[in-house]
């Protein structure tokens, strides 16, 4: 290689592949060799072309005409926003919206450069409508828009790898930035190099960005040591000069990314030249142009291996209050943050506005806008992400991990400079890739070492196309709605995207012919919704062979209401599928259906064979226009079918006659007159049409009545409230269909059920003012109402016919024809106690009313509010009627009778008490209603009470005397014995504290009693014994429980409870006694387990017992000991005497006698001379005092003695602290027992006598 | 394939080729209604039309039928979509919804029954004054099979057809006289180039090419 001077690469590439330049050829062989395999270069030969390059990966779109035309602006594309789910959606075929292809052209050239004129890898990129390639060892390459190469420059190999690329926004310049910090200026149509800037930078550091602003001939850069300059190419006298200015030095913080703003003209803030900067820690918005400025700054956290992130696109805002603008928007990333901040004019002060946040999961190395709408992000596993800025989603991603990215850190870590970086810098650099990933318009190019990748956002048509290219239709449907769908209120858009679908659907059909089935669902509903229903009735109908799925999804839609015609083909074949399938659906589709579009002939003959009548009267209605004939034609067919249409017809009958349409809607207000009154005409025509010869008169009104009679005067009531029967016209068609009816309804014909319903009907509507009143007919309807018996009649007809008759009353149509004593009389008879009732009250006949109450069943109830209501009117005699009602009363409700007697009768209890004393039952539930009210009873009646439960309810007889006291305990005791209630003797011996008899009852009973009940009852006699402890004596007591536990220790059926037994009884009776019982009950002597536990707790008892007295003795022990320590500690305290004279007889103190200590005074006294002084000083007391008789002798003195001098008072003890003075005598003074030695006595006493001398000090009171 | 049935052309005049290299064909949609007395025999007419058949008892249209057949002339594939109104009186006030949007109306009478004819000039009436102003009408005299107990000389039906400018023919459901004839007469005086028909409600459709050949063969006799 080395004698080998390497061909410009130029020179290689126009020469033919594969020349005859044999020595080239043999050189390259192996290396050739191994990039056919692993680069996968295409043979020699010929250039791949661009379309054979794309084919490899998908023929969707070429990339050259696409870098040829311009950035696409806002097509019709709705947001891609809403169905992210399509990533996933894709059956095995990944997403439609990311589009990936390899620049196989670029690929090759960089890949042979790298080869053959050692070129190294490539650096750095640029994008415009060229594309650039730096590359490590300094050589740029050029491509035009065809990927074929234009120029090579590679005579820079001194300055290292190319760093940076940038095109001037018209692609007539390409400036290059190097590591060894040259800047090169290079003309892009003959790539002669134009201007070489050697000093543009800081010194001994390279170029990491170059970016061109929105100004001509104005470039910035930055080098590694964070500074950013602006390079001003000037042109003076023809020689090319560049000025560059330090705009921000990297001393204060190294900028690491920076982003102009580039824009067209016709926004507001052109005249402006923007950039954003972004150092590690912040990131600012400045102005260069007019004048530099910085418009904000703000703080930027993140990792610390990660640098900042800075893209601007033009987006447009749709602001809160509806108003549009298209506004730059500068998203910054950093870490997996990303911040959208929008840039515009505001009181002519540039502002930057805060729009969203959004949070991915990785870290990221690149941002990049792919249109207006998303963001790309590569994050630091190399996984390229689509976001939608809008939903903050993402929509899909791509694993780029293949393109082996290019990574800048080499650039940022100053390795070509001698490593001049800091440290924060070159750690953020290792995940820089500035200059390997560029966006132009929607695209976006990565950088690998030996090749170029591109990652292109299809548009929403293009998805389609994508989409459908693969046969998912179902897929390409949804989308195709979606987009449909968001171009709501946009008609042109709205247009475009249905032409778009027409275009899918052509293309379905074309596509699918073999399969005509195949996601036919998504089709028709795709048709429906854009509204092309022609071509759903035409093209994909005639090309479908089974057509019954077609029909499924057409009658979805129809079911859904979202479609209401279909074409009469079609209709005619939906009849015919469903007359198969299910008739009853059939039905469903037609009243969904408009009928214009029916074939009436067949679907009415259809409707006919298979009784669907209520697709019959809809057609007959709405198409015919004809509302009689459903009624003439269906009419007699009511009693041979079931109820279903009968009931239609009525709903038919009542909504025609409401001027309603059937089933559904209002009939047209010129025709619903003339409806009225045809189907009124009808339904009382007196003959059918098809007249047979016997037929009885009003066929259709009497095959109603007869399906059901009360639904039918239902529906003649409802009609009856129209306008059409108001009035005298009105009235009169009233009266003449009420005389139909009776007409119809004859008792030969119908039953009594029936006519009474009628009848009820009819005095409703003579009461409701409705119908003339007339004599003869007021007199059928109250003979039919006063009808003593009517058979079968339930209670719903009986009270029908109350109500109504009442009803009659109430509006006085009754009058003329009888009188209210007639009436009171017929509703006797009739059993119509309502009626009844409203008579008498009427009549003002109140004693009777309660009986009406009483003898109806349903208004018991209501018959206590009646008398709580009217108790206070004496007229309503409510007190007399309880009397005489008192047994039925209580009979009924006896709480509520109770209750209101309680409440309202308190004073008249016992007068109704005796009206009670005729029957016992009556009695006794008086008497306990009373009792559970806790009415105080007298004793007799408490007693009475108890006899009557004794003898009827044994069982509550307990409950009533534990909750009494109102008896004689005696007389309960007697009354219960001679019932044999024995339990509740024994509570009243108890209570009567009669333990010994209750106990002795218990225990007969108990030897009665078995298993479980004994059991239980055995617990009961050992509480009852626990309970006799407090009262009797010990040895009583422990008789019981000897008593007690001799009956129980035999018995098998009570050995569960012995041990808890024995256990109880260990507490109250002597346990050496139990002990030997239990011993001695030969039942119990076999089983140690029983007597281990008293065993036990007698030696836990004496154990127990012995610790109490030892603790008693060591507390006392101590106490005492205290108490002596006090004792010493006080008696070792020392008594100064601060005078030298004896305060009683004035002598020297020290005159060989004893001396007292008065105290806390320090005055001192003669033993002696105390003497005297106590008796004078008694004396004196005595005299004076003689009223202070409380005081005792003994205590009076102590407590009264003072200092003769100052008064201080003298304690009790002071008489205790006799000082005696050492005398010659050898009188020992005894100062303290304790003191044993003979020398500490000396020393004590020489204290002693220092201590008299020493300073007179406080001696506080003890 | 861009002429899609919303620009409401009748006969789009690009169509693929056929496979067989054939010339192009044309493919319209008319919509047809048949209008007369009860019992002149219009369902009996459609019936022959449509499926071959006659049946001696046939039972009285309900409301209107609707029937579809399709026909070849020279190059063109007519599609009819036929109305096979009822003739009785209860069912008259329907017919508006049927001849509104049609571009053809066959009025049947009986040549036995005056009044049938009279009825049928009554249709013809309400046709002018009603129907689309283009509408291609026929007068079609049927039960011709009963030509010796005629009433309505086909001189006095010629005479007013031509005097109203109707196609007309005498025709016979029973023999199959003049059936397929007098349709065929109607769809080759039915405009069928492009912008003949803008005027009006939508007229025709293309059609898919995928026709039935079959039928279209049938028929075409």
């Amino acid at each position: 290689m080395n004698e080998l001077k390497a061909p410009s690469l130029q020179s290689l590439l126009e020469s033919d592949r594969g020349s005859s330049d044999s020595l080239l050829a043999e050189s390259l062989l192996d290396v050739e060799d191994l990039d056919d395999v692993e680069y996968a270069i295409p043979p020699s030969g010929a250039l791949p072309t661009l379309e054979s390059a794309l084919s490899e990966f998908e023929a969707d779109s070429d990339i050259g005409s696409e870098l040829g035309v311009p950035i696409p602006g806002p097509t019709p594309t709705p947001s891609i926003a809403e169905e992210g789910g399509v990533r996933n959606g894709g059956a095995g075929g990944g997403g439609s919206i990311m589009r990936y292809a390899m620049m196989q052209g670029v690929s090759a050239q960089i890949a042979s450069a790298a080869d053959r004129v050692n070129a190294g890898m490539a650096t750095a990129c640029a994008v415009s409508s060229l594309i650039g390639i730096g590359t490590s060892h300094g050589h740029i390459l050029n491509f035009d828009i065809t990927q074929a190469l234009r120029w090579a420059h590679q005579d820079k190999h001194a300055q290292g790898a190319v760093s940076a690329l940038a095109y001037n926004p018209d692609c007539s310049r390409l400036l290059a930035g190097y590591a060894r910090g040259l800047i090169v200026m290079i003309d892009t149509q003959s790539g002669d190099v134009l201007r070489n800037v050697f000093d543009a930078i800081t010194p001994n550091t390279g170029v990491l960005l170059l970016k061109w602003t929105s100004r001509p001939a104005l470039a910035l850069c930055s080098d590694s040591g964070g500074s950013v300059w602006s390079l001003s190419f000037t042109r003076k006298l023809g020689i090319r000069g560049c000025s560059s200015r330090c705009l921000f030095s990297g001393a204060r913080g190294e900028v690491c990314a920076m982003e102009p703003l580039m824009m067209d003209n016709s926004h507001e803030l052109d005249q402006y030249c923007i950039i954003a900067l972004a150092t590690l820690s912040k990131y600012f918005i400045v102005t260069i142009r007019p004048r530099l400025k910085v418009i904000k700054y703000h703080l930027l956290q993140g990792p610390p291996d990660c640098l900042p992130l800075l893209a601007w696109q033009m987006v447009l805002i749709q602001a809160a209050d509806t108003t549009r603008s298209v506004d730059p928007v500068l998203v910054l990333g950093r870490g997996n943050q990303l911040f959208f901040h929008q840039l515009f004019m505001s009181n002519g002060r540039i502002t930057l506005l805060y729009l969203r946040h959004v949070q991915l999961q990785a870290n990221l190395l690149s941002v990049h806008w792919l249109g207006p709408k998303c963001v790309a992000c590569m994050d630091t596993s190399e996984i390229l992400h689509l976001i939608d800025v809008r939903s903050s989603k993402e929509l899909e991603c791509i694993d780029m991990a293949n393109a082996g990215l290019v990574y800048g850190s080499a650039q940022f870590k100053g390795l070509a400079t001698g490593g001049n970086v800091s440290p924060a810098l070159a750690l953020a650099g290792t995940h820089a890739c500035y200059n390997s990933l560029m966006s132009r318009g929607t695209q976006l190019y990565v950088l690998g070492a030996r090749s170029l990748h591109m990652i292109a956002v299809r548009t929403w048509t293009e998805r389609i196309s994508y989409l459908v290219k693969n046969q998912r239709w179902q897929e390409a449907c949804d989308l195709a709605l979606d987009g449909y769908r968001a171009t709501t209120e946009r008609p042109r858009r709205k247009a475009q995207a249905k032409e778009r679908i027409i275009m899918l659907f052509k293309e379905y059909l074309a596509a699918s012919a073999r399969a005509p089935d195949y996601c036919l669902g998504a089709i028709v509903k795709c048709l429906i919704t854009i509204g092309e229903l022609d071509l759903l009735w035409t093209q994909l109908w005639d090309r479908l062979q089974n057509k019954s799925l077609y029909l499924q999804h057409i009658t979805e839609h129809i079911e859904n209401d979202n479609i209401h015609r279909v074409s009469p083909t079609i209709s005619q074949a939906l009849v015919e599928h469903w007359l198969e399938i299910s008739p009853s659906k059939l039905e469903d589709i037609i009243l969904k259906l408009d009928w214009t579009c029916l074939d009436l002939n067949q679907v009415l003959k259809a409707a006919k064979r298979y009784k669907l009548y209520r697709a019959q009267i809809y057609l007959n209605t709405h198409a015919l226009g004809d509302y009689s004939s459903p009624l003439t034609e269906l009419i007699p067919l009511v009693a041979l079918e079931n109820s279903s249409l009968g009931n239609s017809l009525l709903v038919y009958i009542s909504s025609c006659l409401a001027g309603r349409g059937y089933p559904s809607g209002e009939i047209p207000a010129d025709m619903a007159q003339n409806v009225k009154h045809e189907v009124l005409r009808c339904l009382t025509s007196l003959h059918s049409n098809t007249s047979v010869p016997n037929e009885l008169p009003y066929p259709y009104l009497r095959a109603l009545l007869k399906f059901d009679t009360r639904e039918t005067l239902n529906v003649i009531s409802l009609a009856f409230q129209e306008k059409e029967f108001s009035g005298e016209l009105g009235f009169s068609h009233r009266k003449r269909i009420i005389n139909i009816l009776l007409e119809i309804m004859t008792p030969e014909n119908n039953t009594w059920a029936e006519i009474g319903c009628l009848l009820n009907f009819i005095a409703q509507q003579i009461s409701q003012q409705c119908l003339k009143p007339d004599t003869q007919l007021l007199e059928k309807v109250l003979n039919h109402l006063s009808k003593e018996k009517i058979t079968n009649e339930t209670a719903r007809q009986h009270s029908e016919r109350e109500s109504a008759w009442h009803e009659l009353l109430i509006n006085n149509c009754l009058d003329e024809i009888s009188s209210d004593e007639e009436q009171l009389r017929l509703a006797k008879r009739a059993h119509c106690y309502y009626v009844q009732e409203y008579l008498l009250e009427k009549l003002q006949r109140y004693d009777a009313i309660l009986e009406c109450y009483l003898n109806n069943n349903q208004r018991h109830d209501t018959m206590f509010c009646y008398m709580e209501r009217h108790v206070s009117q004496p007229e309503r005699k409510i007190y007399e009627q309880i009397k005489t009602n008192l047994k039925r009363l209580l009979q009924i409700n006896a709480k509520e009778t109770t209750r209101i007697i309680d409440f309202y009768f308190s004073e008249k209890i016992n007068k109704l008490l005796e009206v009670a004393q005729e029957d016992e039952e009556t009695l006794l539930t008086f008497l306990d209603y009373l009792h559970r009210r806790r009415v105080i009873l007298s004793t007799e009646q408490s007693e009475q009470l108890l006899a009557l439960l004794c003898k009827h309810k044994t069982e509550e007889v307990d409950a009533f005397i534990q909750q009494s006291d109102g008896y004689r305990i005696e007389e309960a005791l007697n009354l219960v014995l001679s019932h044999k209630l024995n339990r509740t003797a024994i509570y009243l011996y108890e209570k009567n504290s009669n333990y010994r008899s209750a106990f002795e009852l218990s225990i007969e009973l108990l030897a009665k009693l078995r298993n479980d009940e004994a059991a239980v009852f055995a617990q009961e006699i050992s509480n009852l014994c626990v309970r006799a402890t407090g009262v009797l004596a010990n040895k009583d007591c422990e008789q019981f429980w000897f008593t007690l536990l001799q009956e129980i220790l035999p018995r098998d059926d009570l050995k569960s409870s012995t041990k808890q037994m024995l256990h109880l009884a260990s507490q109250y009776v002597d346990l050496p006694k139990l002990v030997q019982l239990l011993m001695n009950t030969h039942n119990v002597s076999g089983n140690f387990g029983d007597i281990k536990d008293l065993l036990m707790s007698m030696l836990s008892q004496s154990r127990q017992e012995t610790n109490t007295m030892e603790k008693a003795l060591e507390v006392k022990g101590r106490e005492l000991a205290n108490a002596f320590a006090r004792k010493r500690a006080e008696v070792k305290r020392g008594l100064l005497a601060s005078t030298m004279r004896c305060m009683i007889c004035q002598q020297r103190l020290y005159n060989q006698s004893d001396i007292l200590v008065l105290g806390g005074c320090g005055h001192a006294i003669h033993d002696k001379c105390a003497e005297t002084y106590r008796e004078t000083l008694q004396t004196r007391r005595n005299n004076e005092d003689i009223l202070q008789m409380e005081y005792r002798e003994s205590d009076e003195f102590k407590i009264n003695l003072s200092c003769p001098n100052c008064n201080v008072e003298i304690t009790n003890n002071f008489y205790s602290n006799i000082i005696k003075l050492s005398e010659p005598s050898g009188a020992v003074i005894d100062l303290n027992e304790t003191i044993l030695n003979t020398e500490s006595k000396i020393q004590v006493l020489q204290m002693g006598v220092l201590r008299l001398k020493a300073p007179p000090r406080k001696f506080t009171n003890y | 394939m861009a002429t899609t049935a919303r620009s409401g052309g009748n006969a789009s005049g690009s169509s693929a080729q056929r496979p067989n290299g054939t010339q192009q064909n044309k493919n319209c949609q008319f919509k047809l209604v048949l209008l007369g007395e009860s019992a002149v025999g219009k369902s009996s007419l459609v019936l022959r039309f449509v499926k071959g058949q006659f049946h001696e008892y046939q039972e009285s249209t309900i409301g209107a039928a609707f029937l579809t057949q399709t026909l070849c002339i020279e190059d063109t594939v007519v599609k009819f979509e036929i109305w096979d109104t009822a003739g009785q009186e209860r069912y008259h006030s329907l017919a508006p919804m049927y001849y509104r949007g049609a571009q053809a109306a066959i009025v049947v009478y009986d040549i036995q029954n005056q009044d049938s004819f009279q009825r049928a000039k009554t249709w013809v009436k309400e046709l002018h004054k009603q129907a689309s102003p283009n509408i291609v009408i026929a007068l079609a005299g049927n039960k011709a099979d009963l030509s010796n107990i005629r009433v309505v000389e086909y001189e006095e039906a010629k005479q007013y057809a031509e005097e109203n400018g109707l196609l007309f023919m005498e025709t016979s459901a029973k023999t199959g006289m003049n059936v397929n004839d007098i349709f065929l007469a109607i769809a080759k005086k039915l405009p069928k180039n492009d912008g003949a028909n803008n005027q009006g409600a939508p007229a025709g459709r293309r059609l898919n090419d995928n026709e039935n050949n079959r039928q279209t063969n049938n028929c075409c006799k």
